[in-house]
């Protein structure tokens, strides 16, 4: 826990201070985007949203000179009772770093958080990066293909969310957020093989902030 | 008239107070300087621990639980190793003011002198582990029987560490005051319990067990 709470305040800074290189956006795709005229169509909308998953977190990044690592388990589980996402992330020892609320892309709490993640910019990150997880984002969408692949389009935050999902738009393979035509972070996600659940496996890359989060399910005894 | 009721209110709220802090199933300690003394006396011929571990987070207003478990050891008189290995590996380990934490990817060394907060934590751990929380400056600790076990239920002495914790709970045996079972409670109802078994005593354990890299 004590080396967690040091990593933890480099890292709330390294947020707040780094405005970093950024890269000009270009999308894969020759077609224009169509409007999705029905949510049915983006079937990963309304999948793993409702599923649940204990993941294995590594949390690296580096600010100036100094890098940064953290490690901890994290939850995802829909509440039927709250009809909310709970996204739990605790450390080894067992405590709780932040516990957030989700019920869509407007309707977010946070349950519980610990003093040094409890900042504006850091609360905001962690949601977006959730939400994009999930699927969740802004209606309205619109979508075109590229090759094998589907791509849709969203606003999540003031910002512009991108999901490359196969080609029945039931998977959620890669997910970019841009802002100001540039590439702010990626989401790479292996996902599970039944469609709808969570991802097996992703990455976070915040570009901008030079942080990288990997998760990968774990399977625990009851 | 007014400071009778005054009185009476002070008392019936001092009354439930207590009443609610007693768990449940225990009973107040009447001579804590007794069991301080015979767990002072126990502490002091130990020279090691190492034992398993079976670790529960329970989450507030979720059905759901994470287990882990791992090996504990303890040598006197200030290095611990904490080594998790299902369903994940991480290793804690404490020796004279510094500590390693290494997961998958990482090992880093941390020197807990150069942080007050550290040095409560690193302390806090350390006298859960071997049962010397009452010598804890960071919390008032209230004894508790239940003729099997005793219970030390540690609450903070001030607010930096009552951010951390709500209150800790120690269960002890009562015939050797062995370690059985730690509940951390943290702010906001989610708690940790890690219960302890095939505890062994004073048995030789490796240096190698505790260094730091």
């Amino acid at each position: 826990m004590t080396r967690s709470l040091s990593c933890i305040s480099a890292l709330v800074l390294a947020l707040f201070l780094s405005a970093g290189c950024s890269r000009k956006y270009s999308l894969s795709a020759s077609q224009l985007f169509a409007p999705a005229t029905s949510l049915q169509q983006i079937s990963f909308c309304n999948g793993a949203a409702t599923q649940q998953a204990w993941y294995r977190c590594l949390v690296n990044g580096k600010f100036l000179i100094k890098k940064i690592h953290l490690s901890g388990l994290l939850l995802l589980k829909y509440d039927s009772s709250t009809k909310a996402t709970r996204a739990v992330f605790t450390n080894e020892l067992g405590y709780t770093f932040f516990d957030f609320s989700i019920r869509c892309p407007d309707s977010f709490s946070v349950n519980r958080i610990m003093p040094q993640f409890d900042k504006p910019y850091m609360i905001r990150a962690l949601r977006q990066d959730i939400q994009l997880l999930l699927g969740m984002a802004q209606a309205p969408f619109s979508s075109c293909s590229s090759g094998n692949n589907l791509i849709w389009s969203a606003s999540s935050m003031n910002d512009k969310a991108y999901f490359y999902t196969n080609d029945k738009g039931s998977k959620i393979l890669q997910t970019d957020v841009v802002a100001k035509n540039q590439l702010k972070a990626r989401i790479l996600t292996t996902p599970a093989m039944i469609p709808g659940q969570l991802p097996d496996s992703f990455v976070v890359a915040h570009l901008k902030t030079n942080f990288r989060i990997e998760a990968k399910k774990i399977v625990h005894e009851e | 008239m007014l400071m009778r009721k005054l009185l009476l209110s002070l008392f019936l709220c001092s009354f439930f107070t207590s009443a609610s802090a007693q768990p449940k199933g225990f009973h107040s300690v009447a001579n804590t300087a007794s069991l301080q003394a015979s767990l002072q006396k126990a502490t002091s011929a130990l020279q090691s621990i190492s034992s398993d571990f079976a670790q529960t987070k329970h989450l507030a207003m979720l059905t759901d639980k994470i287990n882990s478990k791992g090996k504990f050891y303890y040598k006197r008189a200030d290095k611990v190793r904490i080594e998790y290995t299902t369903p994940f590996r991480y290793l804690v380990v404490m020796n004279g003011g510094q500590m390693l934490v290494k997961d998958e990817q990482k090992s880093t060394r941390i020197n807990t002198r150069s942080s007050k907060t550290m040095q409560s934590v690193n302390r806090v751990m350390l006298d859960c582990m071997r049962g010397t929380v009452f010598s804890n400056p960071d919390f008032v600790v209230h004894a508790f029987d239940n003729g099997k076990q005793y219970l030390l239920q540690m609450i903070p002495a001030h607010e930096a560490m009552r951010k951390l914790f709500d209150e800790i709970d120690v269960f002890l045996n009562r015939d050797n005051y062995d370690v059985e079972r730690l509940n951390l409670k943290e702010p906001g109802g989610d708690f940790t319990e890690m219960n302890f078994s095939h505890s062994l005593h004073n048995t030789a354990l490796n240096d190698a067990l505790f260094k730091l890299h």
